[in-house]
């Protein structure tokens, strides 16, 4: 029994062991993304400064606050981008229940086309859309410069690599008993029914999962909204123009790398406080969803 | 002659498939009209040239794109080998790393939540717009590389000491090869498996408990369970993650080819081109997919 107790803790300290040296390596990158944001010029020129700096600041958010217009910009690209994703989670188990649960001719094909959406380099088909969207459709339609071509995208699953959220979610439809399904039908349930009442809770979890995982994917790849709508500014906007503006600030030259680095820095850790608040806050909701459910798997 | 019961039956099939089409409708009409209409336009695109006066014109050339890929653009040649290569040596170290970290984040200690949330942060800051950012932040980069400079070394490791030694065992030369190949790009393999950690997670969650009590009664260990229990239960999930690592591995914005295309599409605006070599790779991306599928089947099916 003692024994086997040693061995207990043995394994539990490996476990600490491997997983405290890989986030240290997952962490370093980022530690010192954050210690460059607490920096000021004159740290980069003092020798004896190699990671804290000597007097920290917190000056810079404010300086990085103003450059990407934080309030209107982050509210913006959050009004934009969470109804795009609602509508891609919704579309996707849609889809994805589909792909799972029915035997219709084509359906492995189809299957087929959602991973080759994920495979294809996205300017194959990218462009030639681009080219079509100044008249659109049998109507010829303007569609440049709105937000209608990234709605159409999301409404059909279409969005930010979310072909692997079909996978994922046919994946886990795909594990439900065929009983439950028969018995619900004999109970009189349609099968929308059956998919609002037993397939939706049960996937609660993948679900909230799932979500986080489009908008992440969204959040650090704008390219599409980036293409679509150039004009506006939202937040990632901001970011990229860091590299490309000459002049950042009024009263900076465009020359100070310093300056530069530290703006990027700490605009990027703005830049991802969001994504940190929303995986914590889907973090309480899955453990909820699985203590509630009681339909796991 | 049919029976009653049978028509009935056939029916109800039918419905059910009238139903299957009802739930992928969304995808399927989107799929025709913005992926596959535009990739035929892309497929035409590939072979012409594009001139710009005024308006957008189109100029056949035959297959020049491809013969410049091919022939005269050594870069996408070289690029190309050496993407499928690093791919090939890529994907089992990420598969089996994703599944040892998914499996020691899975039961109950302390500080589990904050691993969890640690090891999504690859998710985040491994693609899209970050890494180009960091890229060409010299001051970072000088910064991060001082560090292995110093002895503290993040990126690189020197292997030589731990290669003889382990060639001292008499381990196989091509095992310890591959096994300083993944020490070796630690760094890479970690960031590119925060999402395959996720979806074994995902996995690993739905295996009921049931399984594992039932097996400890009988006097399984630990090791007997993970064989005969977690890696059949999971088994989807490893396809899934199979097939997302391979894809993930060449149309990544960081890899070298798909950011050639992408500059030719969207900075130098040569349309024709980037078509020809996003066409090549997609057929090349798809040989290797198949490739990988076929082995994962193989091995799936020999384990059943």
């Amino acid at each position: 029994m003692k024994s086997k107790k040693i061995g207990r803790a043995a394994v539990m300290l490996f476990r600490y062991f491997i997983l405290i040296g890989i986030s240290f390596l997952i962490l370093y990158p980022l530690l010192v993304t954050v210690l460059i944001s607490l920096m000021q010029t004159s740290d980069f020129l003092n020798s004896a400064v190699r990671y804290l700096p000597v007097s920290p600041t917190l000056g810079n958010y404010k300086t990085a606050a103003i450059f990407l217009e934080y309030g209107k910009t982050l509210a913006k690209s959050l009004v934009l981008n969470v109804p795009l994703c609602l509508l891609e989670i919704a579309s996707c188990s849609v889809v994805a229940y589909g792909l799972a649960r029915f035997h219709f001719k084509g359906n492995r094909l189809l299957f087929g086309c959602v991973i080759l959406t994920l495979l294809v380099p996205s300017s194959i088909y990218f462009t030639p859309f681009y080219f079509s969207l100044q008249d659109y459709g049998p109507f010829g339609w303007n569609l440049l410069g709105t937000p209608l071509p990234l709605f159409l995208m999301s409404v059909c699953g279409l969005g930010v690599k979310n072909g692997l959220v079909i996978y994922i979610l046919r994946q886990h439809f795909k594990g439900y008993p065929k009983e439950l399904e028969e018995a619900a039908q004999i109970d009189g349930a349609g099968s929308i029914r059956v998919f609002i009442s037993i397939m939706l809770p049960g996937a609660a979890s993948i679900a909230v999962t799932c979500f986080m995982l489009i908008f992440v994917f969204r959040w650090t790849d704008p390219t599409y909204t980036q293409i679509f709508l150039p004009d506006h500014e939202y937040i990632w906007t901001k970011l990229a123009s860091i590299n490309s503006s000459m002049s950042l600030l009024p009263g900076v030259s465009g020359d100070d790398h310093y300056f530069r680095s530290i703006l990027k820095n700490t605009s990027i850790v703005l830049y991802i406080i969001p994504l940190i608040v929303l995986f914590i806050g889907a973090k309480r909701r899955l453990v909820e969803s699985i203590e509630t459910s009681g339909l796991v798997g | 002659m049919k029976f009653k019961g049978q028509e009935k039956q056939s029916l109800l099939i039918s419905k059910r498939e009238r139903q299957g089409y009802f739930f992928t409708a969304p995808f399927a009409i989107g799929f025709f009209l913005l992926i596959l209409f535009p990739m035929l336009k892309s497929f035409i695109y590939s072979f012409n040239t594009f001139e710009f006066d005024g308006s957008v014109k189109l100029i056949f050339c035959g297959l020049e794109n491809y013969r410049r890929a091919l022939m005269v653009d050594t870069e996408y040649r070289q690029l190309l080998l050496e993407t499928v290569g690093n791919m090939a040596l890529s994907v089992p170290v990420i598969l089996v790393f994703s599944m040892i970290v998914a499996v020691f984040l899975n039961n109950n200690f302390h500080g589990r939540s904050a691993f969890q949330i640690i090891f999504f942060i690859p998710v985040i800051v491994s693609s899209g717009i970050i890494p180009m950012l960091f890229e060409n932040d010299i001051i970072r980069n000088s910064i991060i590389n001082a560090a292995s400079a110093a002895g503290d070394k993040v990126s690189s490791f020197d292997t030589s000491g731990m290669t003889t030694m382990l060639l001292d065992f008499n381990l196989p030369s091509t095992l310890v090869k591959y096994l300083m190949y993944a020490i070796a790009n630690i760094l890479e393999i970690v960031n590119s498996s925060g999402i395959q950690i996720l979806v074994f997670t995902m996995g690993l969650k739905a295996i009921p408990r049931q399984l594992y009590e039932a097996s400890s009664i009988e006097g399984a260990t630990g090791w007997e369970n993970f064989w005969k229990i977690t890696l059949p239960m999971i088994m989807p999930q490893f396809i899934v993650n199979i097939t997302y690592t391979v894809i993930d591995a060449f149309v990544n914005n960081t890899n070298p080819i798909m950011e050639s295309i992408n500059t030719y599409n969207y900075s130098k605006f040569d349309f024709g081109y980037a078509a020809g070599l996003a066409w090549m790779y997609f057929v090349i991306i798809l040989v290797v997919l198949a490739v990988f599928t076929g082995l994962s089947n193989l091995f799936s099916r020999r384990y059943q």
